[in-house]
């Protein structure tokens, strides 16, 4: 047997398991501090394009050449959970509704390039389930930034904020984030004149938004 | 159901599916129940641990409780030095890695109903999670404390695998996980998960 590569620091493994994304090798571990790491396996440390962002409910990494020949793990992403897991399985992730839409005219881009074919499903010790998917790069941006937007305009109850809630300490750069899916789905209950509103500041448009709500959403473990 | 007794001061610490191949000869696979120990006794005597390998069988059911036309049956019990404190499917071949104590080790089963180790890898304190990466030989193994280990097994010597292992990574993750999102969906119902 042969050892690869190993995770940077000394993490309290509770969970973890493979999360492939085409041809990139990601692993999801959970920690003791109810904290989830993204680590890329990545031995040629080359492409600085993100060809695929996750979201947490739906989370989000990042490529990076520091993986001296494979032997470090990188660390991509953290983000804390808040449920202290037990099990993080890998599953296989079915097509949504909006990812199977055909295009109509024949020189619209090819659709189907970028569906994410697994997704990871996290259980906690206090009942909750959490779902972790992959997105491509333009679904990444508009979620992102529709949650800085969620989180700057919608009320923080008890002045708790959500950026915040999901930021781990960390001394070097902690990645590019995760995205947070349970915030991002607030936008769905606003009213229709404010989903307007929103959309337009992010740049995208209200079947965008819900297409790729739609795709975090779980509707991809459709088969259980 | 059913239930199996273990000897005293033994507790359950994994348990896991796993498609083995029961024989060497025919090179048949079956789906078995691989339940790993670990006997704890106190801090001044050393844990051991032991791994079963059950097959679910069908008998007649009790009159008026069909419940009871599933067993359990001890195909293989191995008795391990190191507490087994987690357990995975590993490989193309049918194979099994025991997390045992502070070693890995990757068994296969044999006819007689020993565990034969055919690889293993020293680790570090307590393996809390061993994942198998399906279809390849790579797996990740987590420690309690010390953090994670990404690592592979193969049947051809360990020499080689660093140098094949790039351009394996692509077709391997290729041929599992390239599948067609409206195929997706058929294989999902079918396989069993």
């Amino acid at each position: 047997m042969s050892l690869f590569g190993k995770d940077p620091e000394y993490l309290e493994v509770v969970a973890a398991d493979f999360l492939p994304d085409g041809n990139k090798l990601y692993i999801l571990v959970a920690d003791s501090d109810c904290n989830l790491h993204v680590l890329q396996y990545d031995p040629e440390g080359m492409s600085m394009n993100n060809e695929a962002p996750t979201v947490y409910l739906c989370l989000a990494f990042i490529l990076d050449p520091k993986s001296s020949n494979g032997d470090r793990l990188l660390s991509r992403s953290k983000f804390y959970a808040g449920n202290f897991a037990s099990t993080v399985t890998l599953l296989p992730r079915t097509a949504v509704s909006s990812e199977l839409i055909e295009p109509a005219a024949e020189d619209e881009m090819d659709v189907d390039q970028t569906v994410s074919m697994n997704n990871v499903l996290i259980s906690s010790q206090n009942g909750s389930l959490a779902l972790v998917t992959t997105v491509a790069e333009e679904s990444y941006r508009r979620l992102s930034a529709l949650q800085s937007q969620l989180t700057n305009t919608t009320e923080h109850p008890g002045g708790l904020n959500p950026r915040a809630f999901r930021a781990v300490e960390s001394d070097g750069a902690s990645g590019r984030g995760m995205v947070d899916g349970t915030l991002l789905r607030q936008w769905l209950s606003l009213g229709k004149q404010r989903q307007a509103d929103i959309a337009g500041r992010v740049g995208a448009t209200e079947w965008e938004i819900r297409a790729d709500l739609e795709a975090i959403g779980g509707d991809g473990l459709g088969y259980l | 159901m059913y239930s199996y007794p273990l000897e005293l001061a033994e507790h359950v610490t994994a348990i896991k599916n796993v498609n083995l191949e029961v024989s060497e000869n025919t090179h048949e696979r079956k789906d078995l129940i691989v339940v790993g120990t670990s006997i704890a006794k106190g801090e001044d005597i050393p844990a051991r641990g032991c791994i079963y390998v059950f097959d679910v069988i069908e008998v007649v059911p009790e009159p008026g409780k069909p419940e009871t036309g599933r067993k359990l049956k001890l195909i293989g019990k191995e008795s391990v030095k190191g507490a087994v404190t987690a357990l995975s499917g590993i490989g193309g071949q049918g194979f099994v890695i025991v997390a045992q104590g502070q070693k890995c080790m990757v068994r296969g089963l044999k006819e007689d109903g020993s565990l034969l180790p055919v690889a293993f890898m020293d680790l570090q304190t307590y393996v809390n999670v061993a994942k198998e990466l399906k279809g390849t030989g790579m797996c990740i193994l987590g420690d309690a404390v010390k953090g994670l280990w990404f690592a592979g097994y193969s049947v051809k010597s360990s020499s080689l695998l660093k140098s094949v292992f790039p351009p394996l990574l692509s077709v391997n993750t290729d041929l599992v996980y390239r599948r067609s999102p409206t195929k997706c969906r058929f294989l999902a119902k079918t396989q069993s998960i």
